[in-house]
């Protein structure tokens, strides 16, 4: 039983994450119990429990492909609960709130081991205990987020218990030409993720658009998957030559290029049997939007680094240091290269898989 | 921003993470997403900053290959600046890691700093706002 805060002052981290999974179990109650899966990642046993059966047929179908049967002896763990259906409040987490911040921020709770992450634009909730090996989620209507943003919706809380069980999550998008796989680096808008459906449409392996999870290995460098879903923009999907309803694509609130509405897909929808739980990598490709698609060249490993590490890094609170040198070592090891996407994905998609399967 | 050539700096490393690749630093600020290539001879300032060094240190022990010894101070001050301006690197009074240099052997390369702010942009537009257990504004230490 978690100890309240007196008045007027803020319960530690912990009696907060306490009291965070108090309202999920009691969540659990009013659903029905809880709904558990056992997933694999990047070789760490996870169990999913979600505060009932509505939960689960909402937010697990995007990591059905991780399902791992048998005993998962030592799995790190994580609880989802909303509250619409339930009844069931979150309780106040004062790290989460922002009054008055600018923009739409997401708020990171770093303290060694107690993580937590909040975003304001899906208002989702997500802390961590890292040397217990477990997480708590808080979707307040599950019914109300949208389809575009539901698939990668339990990504928050293993990406924070990924980051205390060695295997480092890269914010990359991979894919693969036969067993020859490509890590594409670039941040937010880079086009990963319209290179990345491309590919799968033209027959090359899938592993993921926008994160992936790089293993702690000595040997060649492995990726792992994560989410089975891609984020694309409506102008992307015309480009990739895709039907599909404008239902499915929800307007952003942000300017410029982000104004472009989003809609959340399963590959397996798009390209069947294109997803590929894991991947050995051959090389780093860095796309761009612009040049002639298709255009490849060799880069040096400092301008793949560049493109790599920065939201990697800023991502990984705790071990920044230890990202930093690991992609170090990944762009050192592996050839490096610029692909032009131009307006003609398809094209790019193609190259690159003549450029891996001509790879030694 | 002015140098002081008798001044030590160091390498942030509270606040910047850093790798050497291919003849070049790339270097990161972890608290507004900037972004640093450090080319030319910047990767050989870089190595003696990380041990705590002045201007005068570094301009007396990188190589210099016979160039004017005031044109190659001046330009290891403007580095320095540059760095100091962007927060990377920090007065370190007590510092005294570098000594009395031998100095290197090779051309005279003068550093080149680049700064890129296209992951600051995208922080200003979607910021990560890292808070202790009392939430915002206050931000963790350290």
């Amino acid at each position: 039983m978690a100890l309240p805060a007196a008045a007027g002052t803020v319960a530690p981290v912990q009696h907060q994450l306490d009291g965070l999974t108090e309202a999920a179990d009691a969540a659990a109650s009013a659903c029905g119990g809880w709904r558990e899966r056992t997933v694999r990642i990047a070789g760490e046993p996870f169990i999913l429990r979600f505060a009932g059966t509505h939960l689960l047929d909402a937010l697990f179908p995007s990591f059905a492909h991780l399902a791992a049967g048998g005993a998962a002896a030592g799995a790190a763990s994580v609880k989802v609960f909303e509250s619409t259906v339930s009844g069931v409040a979150r309780p106040h987490l004062p790290w989460s709130e922002i009054p008055d911040a600018p923009g739409e921020p997401i708020v990171r709770l770093d303290e060694g081991d107690h993580q937590g992450v909040a975003d304001s634009r899906s208002t989702i909730v997500a802390m961590a205990d890292l040397t217990r090996r477990r997480a708590v989620m808080h979707v307040p209507d599950v019914a109300g987020v949208a389809s575009a943003e539901m698939g990668a919706r339990l990504r928050p809380p293993l990406l924070l218990l990924l980051g205390a069980l060695g295997p480092l999550p890269l914010h990359a998008a991979a894919v693969g030409a036969g067993e020859r796989g490509a890590l594409l680096a670039g941040m937010s808008g880079a086009g990963k993720s319209t290179l990345s459906v491309a590919c799968a449409l033209t027959g090359m392996s899938f592993c993921g658009d926008d994160y992936v999870v790089l293993e702690d290995s000595k040997g060649a460098p492995i990726v792992h998957a994560l989410n089975s879903t891609v984020r694309l923009s409506l102008r992307s999907a015309g480009l990739l030559g895709l039907e599909l309803p404008a239902a499915a694509f929800a307007p952003e609130v942000q300017e410029g290029d982000f104004a472009d509405p989003k809609g959340q897909f399963d590959i397996d929808e798009l390209a069947p049997g294109a997803m590929r739980s894991r991947l050995r990598l051959r090389a780093v490709v860095v796309p761009r939007r612009d040049g002639v698609a298709g255009k490849a060249r060799p880069i040096g490993g400092a301008a793949a680094l560049r493109a790599l590490a920065p939201s990697t890094v800023l991502q990984s609170p705790g071990r920044r240091p230890y990202a930093m040198r690991t992609l170090g070592s990944l762009v050192r090891a592996l050839p490096c290269f610029e692909l032009a996407t131009g307006g003609d994905p398809r094209a790019a998609a193609t190259a690159l898989s003549d450029l891996l399967e001509g790879l030694d | 921003m002015d140098v002081d050539p008798a001044t030590a700096y160091r390498v942030d490393v509270h606040n910047v993470v850093h790798e050497t690749i291919e003849g070049e630093v790339i270097v990161i600020h972890l608290l507004n997403g900037s972004y640093y290539s450090l080319g030319g001879g910047g990767p050989e300032i870089w190595e003696r900053l990380l041990e705590g060094a002045t201007a005068s240190q570094i301009a007396a022990g990188i190589p210099n290959g016979g160039a004017d010894e005031a044109e190659v101070l001046g330009k290891v001050r403007e580095f320095l600046a540059d760095l100091a301006q962007d927060g990377l690197i920090v007065p370190d009074p007590g510092a005294n890691g570098a000594g009395s240099p031998s100095r290197s052997a090779g051309t005279w390369v003068p550093p080149v700093f680049e700064r890129y702010t296209d992951m600051k942009d995208y922080f200003l537009l979607d910021p990560i706002h890292e808070v202790d257990a009392t939430g915002w504004p206050n931000r963790q230490a350290g």
